[in-house]
Parts: C-alpha cells; sequence; structure tokens
C-alpha cells in the first residue's frame, strides 16, 4: 500500500487500500473493525477506497488518540462507526485530503457509554465537494463530547455537514465549536442539532457557530437548532456570521500592519485555537501550508 | 518634526463634528487638548490617524509639511502617528508578542531584521514597569483584560513602536489612582525631543502627571482657547461654562451627534 512516509514511520499505523489492509500496531484487526485497548497513538489510514464501513471499538478505560486520515482521488464514501466503553475517551483527528477536486460522502455514528469521552477534531480543507454527516449519541450518563471543527472553503468547494447530537442520558455534556471561513466562490452549509430527550434531565447542551466571509461571492449558511424536551438542562446554540471586523482591522492598521498582514493576523488568530489543540507537530505544520495555500 | 491641522472640517455620516481646526505640534512638545464631551476631541484623533468612517470636507493634515490626508492608515502609523485608543479592541487568537513583532518588522527596512533578544528584553522590561503581570507576551491581544490593562497595553505598543506622534485619547479614563499614577509617570519617561504628544482628556487628573506645554480647550468642534497650566486648574475649580461666556459661545443649535460612549468604571 502506498502510504506517505511520514505515516509509515508512526509506531502504530492501520491502513485500508481498495484491495489491502496494513496493519503496523498491536492492535486487533478483524476484517473492518479495530479493538483498541490500553493507552497509545493510532493512525489510521484510508488510501483512496471507493466504499468503505469501518467499525472501532474503544475497550473500557481505555485511552486513544486516532488521526484518521484519508487521500481520495475519486467518488468516495466512507461509513464509520465508534463505540467507546465506559470511562474511556477518544481524540480523534480527521482530515480528508483530496488528490484532485472530487466528491466525498462521510458518515460517522458514536456511541458513548458511561463516563467515557469523545474529542473530535475535524479539519475541514477539502477540494471538491464534502458531504459529512456526524452522529453522536450520549447513551448513558456522565458520556462527554467536544467536537472542534475548522472549515475552510475555497474556489468552488461545496461543504454540507450536518452534525447530531443525542443526549440519551441524564448528566451528559457536549459542546459544539465550528470555525469556519469562506474564500471565494465556496458555500458552507451547516446543520447543527442538539436533542435533549424527555427525562434526560442535568444534561447540558452547546453549540457556537462562526464564520468569515471573506469574498463577495463566499457563503456560510448555518442552522443552529435545539430539540428539547425536558426543563431541568442547560443548552445555548448561536451562529455569527459576518466579514473581518471593520474595528479589529482599523486597530491592526494603525499600529502600521499592511491590510493584508492585519487580515492575515486576524484570520490566524481565528484558526489558531484549532491548530493549538492538535498536539501533532507535523500535522499542524500540514494544515498551516495548506491555509496558506487555500486563501 | 511638525504635525499640523489647517482650517479641518470633518464630517462624520453628514454630521459636521470638527469646524476648523488649526493646531501645530512639534516633535519634543506635549499638547493637552480638553473640553465637554461630544466636542469633537476623540475625532481629531481619529481623524489624523485616517478612520475611514471620517470625511474631512476642507483643510489639510500635514507632517512635515506633506499633506497626509490621502495617506491609509497604515501609511500614517508608519509615518509615526499613533493612537492609543479610548476603547482598545480585542483581537482573539493573536498574541500581544506576535501582534508588535508584525508592526514593527513591517516598519523596516528590506535589509534590516528584528533583533528578538533584544525586542523581547524591551517587551518584558515595559510590561513589568507597567504592571502588566507575566505572560503578557502570550495573552491574546486585549482579550479579557480589564479596562485598566487594556489602557495600559496601549502605552506599551507606544514605548515598543517608538512613534513621532502620539494621541493618548482619554488614557486616564478606567484607570485608577494607582494605575494613572503608573502611566503617568511612564508616559512622561518616554518624552523625548523625538516624540509630541496630545493628550486628550475631560479632567486634570492625569495631567498632574504629565505636565503639557501646551493646553487647548476644544468647544463645539473648534479649538476655542489655548493657554498653559493656569487653564486646567480653572477648568478643574469652574468647569467649562467660564469659556463658552468668556467667550460668548452659544451651544450648538444642531443635535449633538453621539460616536459612542466614553468608557466609564462603574462601582460594584
Amino acid at each position: 500500500m502506498n502510504i506517505p512516509k511520514y505515516i509509515k514511520n508512526q509506531k502504530n499505523v492501520i491502513g485500508f487500500s481498495k484491495d489491502e489492509v496494513y496493519n503496523k500496531s498491536g492492535y486487533i484487526l478483524e476484517t473492518d473493525r479495530i479493538i483498541l485497548s490500553g493507552s497509545d497513538e493510532v493512525y489510521l489510514f484510508l488510501n483512496n477506497l471507493k466504499k468503505k464501513n469501518i467499525d472501532i471499538l474503544i475497550k473500557e478505560n481505555a485511552n486513544f488518540k486516532i488521526f484518521l486520515l484519508s487521500y481520495n482521488s475519486r467518488k468516495t464514501k466512507i461509513n464509520l462507526n465508534v463505540e467507546i466503553e465506559a470511562n474511556a475517551l477518544l481524540k480523534l483527528y480527521s482530515n480528508f485530503i483530496p488528490k484532485n477536486k472530487t466528491s466525498l460522502k462521510v458518515k460517522r455514528e458514536f456511541n458513548l457509554a458511561y463516563k467515557s469521552s469523545l474529542i473530535l477534531l475535524n479539519n475541514i480543507t477539502y477540494n471538491g465537494s464534502f458531504d459529512l454527516i456526524d452522529e453522536v449519541n450520549l447513551n448513558q450518563e456522565l458520556a462527554n463530547l467536544d467536537i472542534d471543527l475548522l472549515n475552510i472553503g475555497s474556489n468552488l468547494d461545496m461543504i454540507n455537514v450536518d452534525q447530531y447530537v443525542n443526549h440519551n442520558a441524564k448528566r451528559t455534556y457536549s459542546q459544539i465549536n465550528n470555525w469556519l471561513i469562506s474564500d471565494k466562490a465556496s458555500k458552507l452549509n451547516y446543520s447543527v442539532n442538539g436533542t435533549i430527550n424527555r427525562g434526560k434531565e442535568l444534561s447540558n447542551c452547546n453549540q457556537l457557530n462562526k464564520g468569515i466571509i471573506l469574498s463577495k461571492n463566499g457563503e456560510i449558511k448555518v442552522e443552529p437548532k435545539l430539540f428539547i424536551d425536558e426543563y431541568n438542562v442547560k443548552a445555548s446554540h448561536g451562529a455569527a456570521i459576518g466579514q473581518i471586523d471593520e474595528d479589529q482591522l482599523f486597530y491592526l492598521l494603525s499600529r502600521g500592519l499592511s491590510e493584508l498582514q492585519a487580515k492575515n493576523l486576524i484570520i490566524s488568530g481565528y484558526i489558531n485555537p484549532f491548530i493549538n489543540k492538535i498536539k501533532n507537530k507535523r500535522l499542524e505544520k500540514q494544515l498551516i501550508t495548506k491555509i496558506n495555500r487555500l486563501i | 518634526m511638525v504635525l499640523e491641522f489647517k482650517d479641518l472640517f470633518v464630517s462624520v455620516e453628514g454630521n459636521t463634528i470638527l469646524k476648523g481646526i488649526n493646531l501645530k505640534v512639534k516633535t519634543g512638545e506635549t499638547h493637552a487638548i480638553m473640553g465637554p464631551n461630544a466636542t469633537g476631541k476623540s475625532t481629531l484623533a481619529q481623524v489624523c490617524m485616517g478612520h475611514p468612517k471620517y470625511n474631512i470636507e476642507s483643510g489639510e493634515i500635514l507632517l512635515d509639511g506633506k499633506v497626509i490626508n490621502n495617506k491609509s492608515v497604515d501609511e500614517r502609523a508608519r509615518m509615526g502617528i499613533f493612537l492609543a485608543m479610548q476603547n482598545p479592541i480585542e483581537v482573539p487568537g493573536v498574541t500581544n508578542f506576535d501582534f508588535i513583532k508584525a508592526a514593527l518588522q513591517k516598519r523596516m527596512k528590506k535589509d534590516e531584521h528584528l533583533r528578538i533578544g533584544k525586542f523581547i528584553l524591551k517587551f518584558e522590561a515595559a510590561s513589568q514597569a507597567l504592571d502588566m503581570g507575566k505572560g503578557l507576551a502570550h495573552r491574546f491581544l486585549n482579550q479579557g483584560f480589564s479596562g485598566g490593562e487594556k489602557k495600559r497595553n496601549e502605552i506599551l505598543q507606544m514605548e515598543m513602536l517608538t512613534p513621532k506622534f502620539a494621541f493618548l485619547d482619554e488614557i486616564d479614563s478606567g484607570l485608577d489612582v494607582d494605575a494613572l499614577k503608573l502611566v503617568g509617570e511612564h508616559v512622561t519617561k518616554q518624552k523625548s525631543a523625538d516624540l509630541g504628544l496630545i493628550l486628550i482628556t475631560h479632567y486634570q487628573r492625569l495631567l498632574d502627571y504629565i505636565e503639557p506645554d501646551f493646553v487647548h480647550i476644544m468647544i463645539n468642534g473648534q479649538i476655542v482657547k489655548t493657554g498653559k497650566n493656569e487653564l486646567i486648574t480653572k477648568i478643574d475649580q469652574e468647569g467649562y461654562e467660564w469659556v463658552k461666556t468668556e467667550l460668548g459661545i452659544e451651544e450648538d443649535e444642531d443635535k449633538p451627534y453621539s460616536l459612542g460612549n466614553c468608557p466609564t468604571k462603574s462601582l460594584v
């Protein structure tokens, strides 16, 4: 399998291509099911698949960081199902990297058990058309979710993201932060849904969506939605979309920065909090390089 | 160097705010502009900095004899004009360090390089002198700063960027007595033959620490009186009514036009 060197050199690598499976890790791989226990870091590489279903099981008390990297040069459909058992923690960073402008559909479902945690870091700097559906089920008490998503659209990119968070148990927590930038003629459509069912009291469901449109033809549409059927909960949602703040721009210009420099600084200030969360120098650098190319 | 305003008329959204400002400031001088609310003091500073909101109807702003009316904001800054703002803006995600470093680098000639070690030492020393606490360099620009911290950060930027002319727009608001003394003394230390200071304030208290060479009173968009320290004392004791009576100034018939609120500090 043609795996990029920087991935191949990692300690734990699991790769899937059209007709090959690669496992350089001490973890069990049953057909398309990965079972992870203990505490470690794994690179999951998807090489130009047409259609793929993958299941991941994070065992009880496990603590894992997964870097999901997918190279695509043709129409691709990926389904990912992740079960996180009690007291386990999964931090999943995902980046779908197109080799050509192509269409990609990804559907992911996460099921969280008692006191388990999921941290999703979604890097969407995809050239082409990308549909992402993320569904997170907080099925048992004290399950908690943090999603940080950075989407930078450029050229004619068409990005559609549907996020569903279902609070299916009491005392569950979720926070979604979407950071969106649209440049040139890119279109970013987001539907962000949080549901707290009746009886699932003391749950906490929050959504924060921020968008900057850098061009005349760029477009960002966000629908933050909350479906709450219980009184004793905390919930918040909001979307703030606009152009670069004129006051911020004037402030930076008044110190002698050029307009381009000032705008770049404001944008880097916008995306830095996401980059700082990746905690992987190589992938951080890769993202910065990509962003500099895009906008 | 000389910064000069010649018969300057300025409007915003059709309302004329400055109605014929004439003022000359040389490097090495400290000028105080005082006056009641909404008389155009901050407008003068913002116009000099090139804020796009304001429209120069007539008149000129000159820097060393060259008209700068059409210069962009950043060009004016690099020519040596600085504005310590009344309401410093928060820029999340951008650290103080990166911001000031970028501003300094932009001022340098192509063959010059910023000496980072020297820069850090100067930054840390200024930060300490202004009692900004440790870690200022890595804090996001003005984000989560108290009112006083924001004002002190403006002074720190002034020190780092070494402008030729600096407007300090109500730098005293939001500062408690100790912070005011600290800021006042720090600004006084920066006074030099290469820096012209224009202090905009309502009150005497800032001028107790930064002694001006000239005091101007601005009413209804005009500088109506210029003097020295004796004016400050009289304003502190009697307010501005005596100026209006003495000069026969009548209240502007136009409705006052609000450009926003001056920052205030409330007691909890």
